[in-house]
């Protein structure tokens, strides 16, 4: 696997960038789609999002000063794409975030890119009921298992208050679950 | 048999029945048992394309964004040289013009200045400053007044006789 200096420094020179680009691509293609996904929730919209992000990838990698690893700033990336997809959809269809959300549900259990039995749509559900930032931490941290740590720098919160988030998050699930 | 008690003797602590439910559900609904697949697929072979799809709308955005800029900075110059006429232009136009006098100021204009303005002067101040010789009784008082009336006036209020009046004055 190539060293991630090694892999800016490509993509920052026009001679190697276009190799340097396609192994980025690569390496973080599937882990932001399922990053993406679980925001977005159907197949289409996560498509255009992880393009887009790459886009801004490729667009703003000269801008990018090292300050936190590439990984971290990638997926923040793709993070606010894809938050800002949902805003713009939202407003788009005329409804608030939480009334789009109970759209993208209802039209999951026909999506035929989600084969999800029913405590898979019940816990997509329960995860709706969250608010913005503690479906993020629940997501990375349960399915991606992401460190708090490496949360804590793609989204700039510090680890006390990710872990706090966590834990309202998961018994906010289960209550869910309980009584649903 | 028929003596024996119907009741075993068992006891179960109290509202036992009641919480066995929500206790046998939590031990099923627990961590492990939230599925770690949220269920989601995608189209087969997706991955492998990913980087061709991204590569190609670069390709297609690319000239757009040299496109783009160019106009802006056309944008920029058509600013630039708009305002330097219009500065231009104002500049002369000022120059040109002729210098204001006392005599251009609105009538209203003076009026308004001396009614907002507190210019904290007194009436003595006022007369020191106020060119007397050159008023005409007419610039106070719009009423014309002709000789006749004012020596009516002086004979009939004052008890004043006129010729003693033209006396005076030829001594």
């Amino acid at each position: 696997m190539i060293v991630e200096e090694t892999l800016v420094h490509q993509l920052k020179h026009e001679d190697s960038q276009a190799q340097a680009f396609e192994t980025l691509v690569d390496t973080y293609k599937v882990r932001l789609y399922w990053h993406i996904r679980k925001i977005v929730l159907n197949h289409e919209d996560a498509d255009d999002v992880l393009q887009n992000t790459f886009i801004k990838v490729y667009k703003n990698i000269k801008n990018f000063k090292g300050e936190s690893k590439l990984f971290s700033w990638v997926y923040r990336i793709a993070t606010n794409e894809a938050l800002t997809f949902l805003k713009s959809k939202s407003k788009m269809k005329g409804v608030s975030n939480e009334e789009l959300h109970n759209l993208l549900l209802e039209n999951l259990e026909s999506d035929v890119y989600f084969e999800g039995d029913e405590i898979q749509l019940k816990l997509q559900k329960a995860i709706a009921t969250l608010p913005e930032k503690q479906k993020l931490v629940f997501n990375m941290k349960y399915f991606d298992e992401l460190k708090y740590e490496e949360i804590s720098d793609i989204l700039g919160t510090t680890v006390g208050g990710l872990k706090a988030s966590y834990h309202q998050a998961a018994k906010k699930i289960e209550f869910f679950l309980k009584n649903n | 048999m028929k003596n024996l008690p119907k009741n075993s003797g068992f006891k179960a602590p109290d509202s036992y029945f009641d919480k066995l439910s929500e206790k046998i559900y939590s031990s099923v609904v627990d961590k492990n048992a939230i599925p770690k697949n949220e269920g989601f697929t995608v189209p087969d072979n997706y991955f492998d394309t990913v980087h061709t799809r991204v590569q190609k709308r670069i390709q297609t955005l690319e000239p757009k964004v040299i496109h783009l800029e160019t106009y802006r900075k056309k944008y920029y110059f058509a600013a630039a040289a708009a305002a330097a006429i219009i500065l231009f232009t104002t500049i002369l136009w000022n120059n040109n013009a002729t210098t204001l006098t006392f005599q251009d100021l609105a009538s209203t204009d003076i009026e308004n200045y001396f009614n907002d303005v507190d210019l904290d002067l007194s009436t003595y101040d006022l007369a020191q400053m106020l060119p007397i010789d050159e008023f005409e009784i007419t610039d106070v008082i719009d009423v014309t007044i002709n000789e006749e009336q004012i020596m009516n006036y002086l004979e009939s209020n004052n008890g004043i006789d006129i010729q003693e009046l033209y006396l005076d004055n030829y001594e």
